[in-house]
């Protein structure tokens, strides 16, 4: 049985495309029922992100199998994947494998490193389990996948360091003010970067949140939205005077702050720092307010100095991150051999050939010259005999997914063998 | 006994080098050999440093700081001793190579040139003296300590004004956290230094009779426990910015160096046994 996938995602099809192909749970759990009832597919997952649709499967004719999956997808989500060739791409054996593993590694993510995927797949993942349609071989594909994934995460830097905007400006917040939960922000704006950057805020602690705007109906809705108070902009010099943190992205097309203003605020705030995120173009606050002792100034140029740097630093460790899928790779690819016959045929074969050799050598002495000849006959054929049906029913099991696999796994203990992949002392313990 | 001394005079630098270069690794290289043996090699250290202490006070009848390089050797003592509780205070260990640098080269010093003082003044054996010293030398450590947290303060704060995101930015803690430790151990140093100051002026009443003398080292003494109380009073109550205090308390420890170096060394005064 070989595994496929057929998907398409953020690289091969634009978002108007991706967002038609995705799939809610409740869908993913009643195509996967679906899709393993019959006989085509044994196996299946289905992963479905705002970036990437992919159906993970195991059959006996990956050609069918492509067929199946294809017309599946165009089915349930009414879409013509013919008429554009270009948008989903199909990927067999290991290399489907490898493709997973490069995914959950946050390899292929359109940010290089994101760790959220790791999440997504782990609940494909359970999704799979609870529709009963992820078997053996797909479990330990997954099983693989989650090793890549954290193992990535811990052993390199490919997600460290903040990658937009919007999270520089909050790992600045977090290197100059220790605990947020205790430091007040300023949102003057209510401009989507300005909202955002507030958010990833509220996500690192932050818990004072006021939103100062020129329509104060407008800053009370985003307050509503994000758990903070309004503010009329005619206080904007009081709010300066006590907020840790402001983050401004008004649309004004002159500063809104000047050095004059900023300096006789700052006399007024008794040497407490002030950090201002002024995502605004053009910006609100004057450039030489940044000079001004006790301020941090960031402009956006400013901060994508951080993002640059992170970015930079990130693709730097692919080349690491991509050894460790290799290697998990390797661990699988190993494993899915042991499943194959040919090498558990071999291995009770020469199990056999060792114990009757044993017992040949133990017991000959009590036989004459001619008698060992016969002997060695007897025992030869007694093996064979043993062997032949033991090689018909593993040749019928490896075809087998879930109950198949068993009974090899059953055969390897019974027979007290080693399984290739778990002797590996490079192996890594989950 | 002398030779189990001799040896750990030797040690010891070693030992601190051994740290240091445990800590630029951990600094460096975020060397997870390092982070591991890191914690444990400063526990050796200190302890050994405490064995070298307790063996010179029984075999000389005396506590070490009977000469400048016995006293360097108590006050590299106290920085580790503070700076392990620092340590296991806040968990992060990316600030301890620039602290160790520090101790290092005071135990160098130390090993390098020390000798056993065999004759000593009999006011080495008095308790209050003692405390005047060890108070002293606490006083010195804590503003040292200060010192570095000050200038790690100063290197973070215009590598972030400055969009400057390499080393520094990445390994160092906030700098709230690092202008906290340079304003509590300058704190904590003055309170030191004003026990070690109420206590030297008692031993010069008791010994000279008088209140007050123009020994060079007191004066210094004095200059730089008057530039700590500017910036531990500063911020408390005239709102002085983190990077004042900083900076306030660089000049401080410059003034404190000033005072173990070159005083001791070129100038001549009732502290010439310190």
């Amino acid at each position: 049985m070989d595994l496929i996938v057929v998907g398409m995602n953020h690289r091969t099809a634009p978002l108007e495309v991706r967002e038609r192909v995705n799939f809610t749970e409740d869908e993913i759990r009643e195509t996967l029922e679906y899709a393993t009832q019959g006989e085509t597919l044994a196996e299946a997952i289905l992963l479905s992100t705002c970036n990437r649709t992919e159906f993970y499967g195991l059959s006996n004719d990956n050609g069918t199998a492509e067929m199946y999956i294809r017309k599946l997808i165009a089915r349930k989500k009414d879409i013509d994947l013919a008429a554009q060739p270009g948008y989903a791409y199909t990927l067999t054996r290991h290399e489907s494998v490898r493709h997973l593993l490069r995914v959950t590694a946050g390899l292929d993510s359109l940010i290089l490193g994101e760790s959220q995927i790791l999440g997504q797949v782990r609940r494909a993942h359970e999704l799979s389990l609870e529709s009963h349609a992820c078997g053996h071989v797909l479990n330990r594909v997954l099983q693989s996948a989650v090793a890549v994934g954290k193992r990535v995460r811990n052993e390199t830097q490919i997600g460290a360091g903040a990658v937009s905007v919007a999270s520089a400006a909050s790992e600045l917040a977090g290197k100059i003010f220790e605990d947020l939960s205790t430091h007040s922000v300023l949102l003057i704006g209510v401009g989507e970067m300005g909202a955002l950057t507030a958010r990833h805020l509220i996500e690192r602690g932050v818990k004072k949140l006021t939103i100062s705007n020129r329509t104060f109906s407008k800053a009370e809705e985003l307050a509503r939205a994000l758990g903070g108070t309004a503010l009329p902009l005619d206080r904007l010099e009081e709010a300066l005077g006590t907020a840790a943190i402001v983050i401004s992205s008004t649309g004004s097309t002159i500063p809104i702050v000047d050095h004059r203003t900023m300096r006789s605020i700052l006399g007024r705030r008794g040497g407490r720092p002030i950090y201002i995120i002024d995502v605004a173009v053009p910006r609100d606050f004057e450039a030489t307010i940044g000079r001004l002792d006790g301020v941090f100034l960031h402009a956006i140029d400013d901060l994508n100095v951080l993002v640059d740097r992170n970015i930079e630093k990130r693709r730097s460790e692919i080349s690491q991150a991509e050894t460790i899928v290799e290697q998990e790779l390797e661990h699988f690819m190993s494993w899915r051999s042991s499943r194959s016959a040919t090498p558990l045929i071999k291995k009770i074969h020469e199990r056999l050939e060792e114990l009757r050799a044993q017992e040949i050598s133990r017991h000959k002495k009590r036989f004459c010259l001619e008698d060992r000849n016969q002997l060695e006959l007897l025992t030869e054929s007694l093996v064979k005999k043993i062997l032949h049906p033991l090689m018909y029913h593993v040749r019928e099991w490896s075809d087998e997914s879930d109950l198949g696999s068993l009974r090899i796994d059953t055969l390897y203990k019974a027979f007290d063998l080693e399984q290739s992949d778990e002797n590996d002392p490079h192996r890594k313990p989950r | 006994m002398e030779a189990l001394i001799n040896t750990l005079t030797i040690l010891l630098p070693s030992l601190y080098a051994l740290l240091w270069a445990d800590y630029a690794l951990l600094f460096f290289r975020n060397d997870p050999f390092a982070e591991r043996t890191a914690p444990h090699l400063l526990r050796l250290t200190a302890g050994l440093h405490t064995l070298l202490l307790v063996l010179r006070t029984i075999e000389y009848h005396h506590f070490p700081i009977a000469t400048l390089f016995e006293a360097f050797s108590v006050l590299a003592f106290s920085v580790i001793v503070l700076y392990l509780l620092i340590e296991l205070r806040i968990g992060v260990r990316t600030t301890g190579f620039f602290i160790i640098g520090i101790v290092f080269a005071f135990q160098l010093i130390s090993s390098i040139v020390v000798e056993p003082s065999r004759g000593f003044s009999d006011l080495l054996l008095d308790p209050i003296f003692m405390i005047h010293v060890a108070t002293a030398l606490l006083g010195y450590s804590g503003m040292a300590i200060s010192a570095v947290y000050g200038v790690l303060y100063l290197m973070l704060f215009y590598d972030i004004k400055n969009q400057r995101f390499g080393l520094i930015y990445k390994q160092l803690p906030s700098l709230e956290v690092m202008a906290s430790f340079t304003h509590r151990s300058a704190t904590l140093g003055l309170a030191f230094l004003t026990v070690a100051m109420v206590l030297g002026l008692l031993l010069l009443w008791r010994v000279y009779g008088t209140y007050w003398s123009w020994d060079p080292k007191l004066m210094v003494t004095f200059i730089a426990w008057l530039i700590y109380g500017l910036a531990v009073g500063a911020s408390r109550f005239w709102g002085w910015s983190a990077k004042r205090v900083a900076f306030t308390s660089i000049a401080g420890f410059t003034v404190i160096l000033f005072s173990l170096v070159v005083v001791n060394l070129v100038f001549t005064g009732f502290h010439a046994f310190v």
